[in-house]
């Protein structure tokens, strides 16, 4: 039967390995055939080794004998390893097939099947359940073969040896195959429980994760572990059978194991004090009795590995076992289907587990390029019917066309090529914007290598019409330019920096701390302070305690007993004011001491307090240190140091740049623009004369900087105005030089967190919105898309529909907003699954009908 | 836990902030009474800020996030009512202003702009609400000290606005034409 076509949850295990990497296959059958005689060598020679060289007392035959004995065992010890790790590549190779072919599958199974699975039993049958097969797949042809071929090699020698005992031990064998297979079969009943219990077990944790809000909000700890405890308990009791069947089955093995060499010393010693046989043959025999035994041990091992597997693959291909209703591509290539967008529905029924009718003889007509608006109560089935013209699901009776073709004959590729879709929770895949937005047009590209992607001015085009160009601005400028980009962009930027030096200087100054050389800065820590510069290999908010140049320089300006100082009255301050808050993160927003460090700290305080300063170790101290050099005076508001140490802090920071860095203070001197802009080829020897060190110069590029600090040269204070009026202002002249789209593609890079935590709705909603809009597709269906909106981005949004997608786009959109209704085509009402009216705007309100109502209703 | 204060003696002209503000709080009437444990807390947590004349401090139709002591400076309390700014009150340093604010969410139904160059104290209801969780005793007793603060208030501003109306309303309590 040729399986190559079958779905995958219909094939059996052997399909993969009979079929696949058969060349492989072929070649680890061949080594361990080979390696055979390697195995039957050594016991010649041990016959040999008593019988000829130990009896005859021939000296250089014993030594010929045993050379060949070790050569040959060293051999097939070789042969073994190298067909060892064959197996397993083979065995992964066939999984990565399985695998693949699976996920294809399963991806492409009706939404039903969703709703009603849960993802923990679909996570675990993926990975760690097919893992389990993957030890079977390698050998699954090899070890049966070549085992009885051993087997049978080893027994034949036997017999050569002596028939009479060479058959009485093969005997022994034929008693296993009655106890073993009746063992494994109660071994199966409890592993196939065991696989149950995981998955239930997992899902379990699922779902105390995904609802862990409603768990901590219920502070049901107790409830959750009571129910996950049941479970452990069943998984206990069912390996713990599973355990006692398979050593059972191990402990018969090695009882008739035993009972072989007692019957050859008893026969054979009877034969050997009789003349009847040499002790040599006895030796030899014994050998090839205890080899026999490992091909076997492989055979036993071999099937209850062959149990396991199937009855794994069995359990995880009926769990995705359904019909595959909808192909992806239809058997025999058709020619690209580009459909008009014309969509007729007569006598559309839909119904769920049989008896329940959620849509009932649905019937309109809507031309391509034109507008349809979905309005009604909720669980009037407006969602459902846009889900059934996009093909996520199957109609029940009746018909639905589109250009004449029945929707559910469409391959889904055709669906992809000429639907789009946006719901009212769009999902957001882990990455960047950039790969968000282009998801469904990659998506197209992968099945369709012919189409193009939308290029980049595309893209921000789309994203100013959805109303995303502020929020992608923001995160450009959250964002660090990544080092590739910066040896283009660290010019325009630099532009930037100059234009809020220059002319927007004086409506910044008050929310933004500029880098001046000559003056402290309150929002920057000490050691900021001191260094007035950035190293790139440590964070912005390092302490530098390990900086040795630094460090050599504290104790040279003698500033490092100022600092201790410092940091001991931080200490000291911290530990008394908040002692009673101390479990509180809230409370060290003022201090440089974290909440994980209290206790050490108050611990070294106390200590101090009671043996002196000079008790405390250099750890102590170094830590200390580090408080007073992470000390913010803006921010940390548990200390105040006076005015005499910012002086001493100045100075030691023109010392540190002169002395240490060797830069020019007068190109850093800020008011005085330097007539000549350092380019960024000149940068370098500045910078990385001594590993990577860039100073706060106004025409130096800032590498661990944000985009934004980098163009406002400086700490922000006031986050709120420049969040607002000043960020407009600045944008404002950045558009006029022509900045913008390069803030934008840097907010294109912007990785949106896991699952697009780090988007909000309404990002999201836009996100996908442009996301399905840059497909340019003929139909585009809206469920409720653009309710988690503001109004003003829905209106938005509802005019870029109306102006771009008119006549060119057959749209059906689920509203809730009743005044969005004027700019549809057609309105159709729907209330219980039925339609109550339909027909366009102004004729309907003239019928004074159902629409009226609930027009007037609000 | 001690309530001495550290202040740095070798340079008297810069005071400490802590202290400073612990000062300016301790004059208040809503922090009357109050211990000076509590009250170094509170120290702690304020943030001050400066508003130049005619820059806004509070907004209306903004989340209120917290309560404003007028350190230095005149601001006033402004209000729309159809379409015109009507002046509610003046402030004078060391008034507070948004007390409210420090016990419930709501969004600020005046707005307060700084009529000189005004210096200010702001206590989030953040702060407010962690720290007197530690100290409950004290909860209440602020707490009726900012009614009744905000009861004074609300007597100052109706009768400056009454005081506007032209005696024949105030007969018969129509409104002005």
């Amino acid at each position: 039967m040729d399986w190559r076509n079958t779905v995958i949850t219909k094939k059996p295990l052997f399909y993969w390995v009979l079929n696949k990497y058969r060349g492989l296959q072929l070649f680890l059958l061949l080594l361990i055939v080979v390696s055979l005689f390697f195995k039957v060598f050594p016991l010649e020679m041990q016959r040999k080794i008593i019988n000829v060289a130990i009896n005859l007392k021939k000296l250089d035959l014993l030594y010929l004998y045993c050379g060949l004995y070790m050569g040959a065992v060293l051999i097939a010890g070789l042969m073994k390893y190298y067909t060892n790790v064959l197996q397993a590549v083979i065995g992964e190779k066939m999984l990565i097939e399985m695998r693949k072919e699976l996920y294809n599958h399963v991806l492409k199974l009706p939404l039903q099947f969703f709703h009603r699975t849960q993802t923990g039993i679909i996570i675990s049958a993926m990975t760690s359940e097919l893992n389990a097969i993957w030890a079977f797949l390698g050998g699954a042809l090899a070890i049966p073969i070549t085992s009885v071929l051993t087997f049978v090699t080893f027994v034949g020698f036997m017999i050569y040896l002596n028939p009479l005992l060479g058959c009485l031990t093969v005997l022994i064998y034929p008693f296993e195959f009655i106890v073993i297979p009746l063992l494994q079969k109660k071994y199966n009943i409890h592993n196939r429980r065991r696989v149950q219990t995981i998955r239930s077990m997992a899902n379990l944790v699922n779902e105390s994760v995904s609802g862990i809000h409603e768990v901590q909000s219920n502070s049901s700890f107790q409830l959750e572990q009571s129910k996950l405890d049941g479970f452990i308990h069943k998984l206990y009791n069912t390996m713990r059978r599973l355990f006692i069947f398979k050593y059972a089955i191990k402990f018969s093995n090695n009882f008739f194991q035993s009972l072989g060499p007692f019957l050859l010393f008893l026969l054979g010693g009877y034969l050997a004090i009789h003349g009847q046989f040499t002790i040599g043959a006895l030796v030899a025999f014994l050998s090839a009795y205890e080899k026999v035994y490992d091909p076997w041990k492989e055979i036993i091992e071999y099937y209850q590995l062959y149990q396991d597997a199937k009855i794994r693959y069995k359990q995880i291909m009926e769990t995705f076992d359904l019909d595959d209703e909808l192909l992806l591509e239809q058997p025999q290539k058709k020619e690209r289907l580009m459909l008009q967008g014309n969509i007729e529905a007569n006598d559309l029924s839909f119904d769920i587990d049989d008896n329940i009718r959620l849509l009932e003889e649905i019937s309109f007509k809507l031309d391509a390029g034109k507008h349809l608006a979905l309005i009604g109560f909720s669980g009037s089935g407006k969602s459902t019917l846009s889900n059934l013209i996009s093909q996520l699901l199957s109609y029940s009776s009746g018909s639905l066309s589109i250009d004449g073709y029945d929707v559910n004959s469409l391959s889904k590729l055709d669906v992809a090529r000429n639907i789009s879709t946006v719901s009212q929770h769009p999902f957001i895949f882990t990455g960047t914007v950039n790969d968000n937005l282009l998801y469904s047009c990659e998506a197209l590209r992968f099945a369709d290598s012919t189409t193009e992607l939308p290029s980049r001015e595309t893209v921000l085009a789309m994203i100013k019409e959805v109303g995303l160009e502020a929020d992608l601005i923001r995160w450009g400028f959250r964002s660090i330019v990544p080092l590739e980009k910066t040896h283009y962009l660290a010019d325009k930027i630099l532009s930037m920096r100059r234009i809020v030096q220059e002319t927007l200087r004086n409506e910044f100054k008050g929310a933004v701390e500029f880098y001046d050389a000559e003056s402290f800065l309150e929002y920057s820590t000490i050691s900021q302070n001191i260094v007035f510069g950035e190293y790139t290999d440590s964070p912005s908010d390092d302490a530098l305690l390990s900086h040795t140049r630094f460090r050599a320089f504290l104790r040279e300006f003698e500033l490092e007993t100022a600092l201790l100082e410092l940091g001991r009255n931080i200490a000291e301050t911290t530990v008394d004011l908040l002692f009673e808050m101390r479990e509180d993160e809230f409370f060290f927003q003022g201090s440089p001491m974290e909440l994980d460090e209290f206790d050490y700290y108050a611990e070294i305080v106390r200590k101090y307090k009671i043996s002196g300063i000079n008790s405390l170790g250099k750890e102590n101290s170094e830590q200390l240190l580090r408080l007073g050099l992470l000390y913010t005076p803006g921010i940390h508001k548990i200390y105040t140091i006076p005015n005499s140490l910012r002086t001493t802090i100045v100075a030691a920071r023109h010392r540190f740049l002169q002395d240490i860095e060797k830069i020019d203070l007068q190109q850093c001197k800020n008011g005085t623009i330097p007539q000549q802009v350092i380019t960024f080829d000149q940068i370098k020897p500045v910078a990385t004369k001594d590993s990577g060190f860039t100073p706060f110069c106004l025409s130096q590029y800032l590498y661990s900087h944000s985009l934004l600090d980098n163009i406002l040269f400086g700490t922000v204070i006031k986050r709120d105005a420049i969040r607002n009026e000043l960020g407009d202002l600045a944008l404002r002249h950045f558009s006029e030089h022509g900045f913008l789209n390069e803030i934008l593609e840097i907010g294109l890079d912007f990785h949106v967190g896991s699952k697009g935590d780090n988007l909000s709705g309404g990002q999201k909603q836009k996100v996908a919105l442009a996301r399905s809009l840059l497909k340019h597709t003929p139909i585009l269906i809206l469920d409720e898309a653009t309710a988690s909106l503001d109004n003003t981005s829905q209106s938005k949004i509802q005019k870029y529909i109306e102006t771009n997608l008119r006549e060119t786009t057959t749209v059906v959109a689920v509203v809730h907003r009743l005044d969005m209704l004027p700019g549809y085509d057609h309105i159709i009402v729907m209330k219980a699954g039925k339609i109550v009216e339909s027909g366009a705007y102004d004729t309907l309100l003239e019928k004074k009908g159902v629409l009226h109502e609930l027009i007037n209703e609000n | 836990m001690s309530s001495s204060m550290k202040t740095d003696n070798t340079d008297t002209s810069q005071q400490c902030k802590i202290s400073c503000d612990f000062q300016i709080l301790r004059q208040s009437p809503i922090f009357s009474g109050v211990d000076n444990d509590v009250l170094k807390l509170f120290a702690y947590l304020t943030q001050r800020k400066k508003f130049g004349p005619g820059e806004p401090i509070i907004t209306n139709g903004k989340e209120a996030e917290g309560a404003y002591y007028l350190i230095t400076g005149t601001a006033e309390i402004q209000t729309t009512h159809r379409n015109r700014e009507v002046v509610l009150q003046q402030l004078k340093p060391h008034a507070f202003c948004g007390e409210l604010a420090l016990l419930a969410r709501f969004k600020w139904f005046f707005s307060a702009y700084a009529v000189e160059e005004c210096e200010v104290l702001m206590i989030s209801r953040e702060s407010f609400q962690k720290i007197l969780e530690q100290f409950p005793e004290k909860k209440d007793q602020i707490i009726e000290q900012i009614v009744q603060l905000r009861v004074q208030r609300l007597k100052e501003q109706t009768s400056f606005l009454l005081d506007k109306l032209p005696d024949s309303c105030l007969a018969d309590g129509s409104s002005a034409t």
